[in-house]
């Protein structure tokens, strides 16, 4: 064995492990484009499902259309109030049926303007709206990194009743994969079959290993509910799939892209795919 | 024991060497092969195409001549077939003990004991720098003893880049660097197969196994933990001081996994068994039945074959794994030295030596000492080993002339970045780091360490040879 090979091993053998911390949260923002009596309503809808997912006795904004005309100004009113967590809802100051696609550039300016995470609802005008404001039994975490990424399992954590199942799933885009061992298996210096059956098995092991410890520390404080889903493959497609096989109510997942405004690619496909289920998007 | 058959048939011929302008002819060739050994890594040539060079050159000039044996060097018993003298010049026990050894300890390295017992450490270190440098100090020294030097200072080299990095010390990487290169060749001290200089002067010497422990093991343990003491004062390498720092250094550590370089569990559990067996067997090869027959090389090859048959399949892997330039290097040499014996080079250099060991017992031995120190600074110390193991086989020295040369050719290496190959293992670690350190710089940092480990050498001899350890 060479410089090389014992320097892989002791790189591989760092690996991340989880640690709980409960999220901070102090104060929520209710998000809404109704006049004053309509926000109240919605407030006093959304309240209960709030307070039973993060905390009770928070101190709790309702901001109603009236008081901003343009992005800029809701962005700086949420500034203002230090929130801990926006609530909102899809398609805000939009209509649905014109923006099937899109999660509406008020929503988009939420996610990516503040560092506040937001709770997406369903659209109130929707059917499904008052069945997604019950007490979530499944919540899933979605990513396609999740190792060492403890904010996001923090939050899937936080919003997971104890009684409830966390779900963790870690998709790595197959196409991307394939892609590079196709340049791969053109370099005649490298083992390709060795080559393309080690970095799968490594790419898989690593966030199965730390999900391991997410269980292991969950067991702790006897959330014992936790089932890891690390595979390769389309990522949409798996998390569609997963959504409705294991009837999931409240999907978290990132939506920050360092090298870019708009948010994070997978996170805005399954924003818009997925329409009927409360999102958590940090 | 090993026995040199070049040597003695070298010596057979001694006196057929030419006149004294052929021998500096030789001498010429033997300077520019050191001096191109020297500067390997200016001149971009591995050492076996330097030493194999100046093989083709020196038996070329040998046959012109006319000092060479005459016709065939050896001539098989009972056979017609006859040997060309560059056959028997080689000292193919050397070569089975390195080739063996080397095979082996691949065979073992991959089954993750080397990594999992360099991790626990770490973990047991809980972060803390000081307890660290203790650790990978004393880690070193022993895998330099089981292992060989540079395989040693590859593993807690390239461990000690990762653990710093994690623990957010890179600005420590240097001082661990170079104090784990100082301890390579304290370590490569501690047994008779601890470095190759060992091997050619213990072999020649007629040294024991366990004599060779038994005299080096004192001084590896002062002198491990002089380098240590220095190095924390030195390098002002210090302690956590509170309760928050040790627990984020914990946590830290806490994120090694040591068993993920663990393939098999069985396989991990029989390595260990492993090289507990040869280590026992290498220790007591002298006294065992039918084995001491066959010596060193044959248990360090048999070791290899039982290791190897857990990749039975695909052994292919491992012999590709094998440093051939080192076993090339080392042929070529034994070529070359003993050429240079035919010459009369070898007696012409032995001359001066025995000049320095007119000095008397204790002052001609330090002398060696420190002169096969300074040697081994600037060159490679395996051909001074070969030659200074000819040289004092023939004059005849004191017991103790053999161990300040022991000493002194393993410990020169410590005064420069191309004084060994573990140090130089060790700086490319730290230029892989993109951390700056020049020639001068090494020497700067590294002449008290040097110094120190020198002066405890020379007393100890002394004092060994005064109460009759050696």
């Amino acid at each position: 064995m060479k410089l090389d090979d014992f320097e892989a091993v002791f790189r591989s053998s760092v690996k991340d492990r989880f640690h709980y911390e409960e999220p901070e949260v102090s104060g929520v923002v209710l998000v809404t484009d109704m006049d004053p009596d309509g926000a109240q309503a919605l407030e006093d809808k959304v309240k209960p499902y709030v307070e039973d997912l993060v905390v009770d006795d928070l101190e709790w904004r309702t901001v109603a259309g009236p008081e901003y005309a343009n992005v800029p100004e809701l962005v700086g009113l949420v500034g203002n109030h230090a929130a801990g967590l926006i609530v909102t809802y899809r398609h805000i100051n939009g209509a649905i049926k014109s923006l099937p696609h899109s999660l509406g550039s008020y929503v988009d300016s939420l996610t990516q303007a503040t560092n506040v995470p937001v709770l997406l609802l369903p659209s109130p005008e929707s059917e499904h709206f008052d069945a997604t404001l019950q007490r979530p039994r499944k919540v899933l975490v979605v990513t396609d990194h999740i190792q060492g990424d403890d904010r996001l399992v923090n939050w899937g954590v936080f919003v997971c009743p104890d009684e409830g199942e966390l779900l963790l799933a870690h998709v790595e885009d197959d196409e991307t994969y394939a892609r590079y061992m196709e340049i791969i298996g053109m370099i005649p210096d490298i083992d390709t079959a060795t080559f393309v059956e080690r970095v799968r098995a490594k790419l898989l092991e690593r966030p199965a290993y730390y999900i391991n410890t997410i269980a292991e520390t969950l067991r702790e404080k006897n959330q014992e509910r936790v089932t890891p889903i690390v595979t390769m493959g389309h990522a949409l497609s798996h998390y569609k799939k997963i959504i409705s096989e294991h009837n999931i109510d409240l999907i978290v997942l990132n939506t920050k892209d360092d090298n870019q405004l708009a948010m994070h690619g997978m996170a805005y496909a399954i924003s818009v795919e997925i329409q009927y289920c409360p999102l958590l998007l940090l | 024991m090993l026995s040199f058959h070049a040597t003695s048939l070298a010596n057979a011929s001694a006196g057929s060497a030419g006149g004294s302008h052929v021998k500096f002819i030789f001498l010429g060739v033997l300077i520019a092969m050191i001096a191109a050994l020297a500067l390997e890594e200016k001149i971009h040539a591995k050492k076996s195409m330097i030493t194999g060079f100046f093989a083709v050159i020196a038996l070329l000039l040998g046959a012109m001549f006319d000092i060479l044996p005459k016709g065939a060097a050896l001539t098989l018993p009972g056979s017609n077939h006859a040997l060309p003298v560059y056959i028997p010049a080689i000292e193919w026990e050397v070569i089975a003990i390195i080739l063996g050894s080397s095979l082996f300890i691949d065979v073992v390295s991959r089954s993750g004991i080397f990594t999992w017992t360099a991790i626990k450490l770490t973990k047991v270190s809980g972060g803390d720098p000081r307890k660290l440098l203790i650790y990978y100090s004393v880690l070193t020294v022993v895998f330099s003893a089981v292992l060989n030097n540079v395989t040693a200072m590859i593993i807690v080299g390239s461990l000690t880049a990762v653990s710093l990095s994690k623990l957010e010390r890179k600005d420590l990487l240097l001082p661990f660097l170079l104090t784990e290169g100082f301890m390579t060749n304290i370590g490569g001290l501690l047994t008779l197969i601890s470095s190759v200089p060992n091997i050619i002067l213990g072999s020649m010497a007629g040294i024991s196994f366990i004599k060779f422990f038994v005299v080096a093991a004192p001084y590896v343990i002062v002198a491990t933990a002089a380098t240590i003491w220095l190095a924390t004062r030195l390098f002002g390498i210090k302690g956590l001081t509170t309760d928050d720092e040790r627990a984020a250094a914990k946590e830290l550590v806490a994120s090694f996994d040591e068993n993920d370089g663990i393939a098999s569990q069985s396989f991990f559990t029989l390595s260990w068994f492993l090289l507990g067996a040869f280590i026992c067997v290498i220790a007591t090869t002298e006294w065992l039945p039918y084995i001491r027959q066959l010596g060193m090389g044959y248990v360090a090859m048999g070791f290899a074959i039982i290791a190897l048959l857990r990749y039975k399949h695909e052994v292919d892997k491992n012999y590709a794994a094998i440093d051939w330039d080192l076993l090339a290097f080392f042929a070529y040499l034994f070529v070359v030295i003993n050429v240079m014996e035919h010459a009369g080079v070898l007696a012409l250099i032995g001359d001066g030596i025995k000049q320095l060991l007119a000095l008397g017992q204790i002052g001609g031995g330090v002398a060696l000492l420190w002169s096969s120190a300074a040697a081994s600074s600037l060159t490679d110390n395996v051909p001074l080993a070969a030659v200074m193991g000819n040289i004092l086989t023939t004059a005849g020295p004191h017991n103790s002339d053999w161990w300040f040369t022991i000493f002194g050719t393993n410990l020169g290496g410590n005064f420069t970045p191309i004084g060994s190959a573990s140090t130089v293992v060790a700086v490319s670690i730290i230029h892989r780091n993109d951390l700056k350190l020049n020639f001068g710089t090494f020497v700067i940092k590294a002449l008290p360490f040097a110094i120190a480990q020198l002066i405890l050498a020379t007393g100890y001899v002394i004092l060994a040879d005064a109460i009759g350890l050696i």
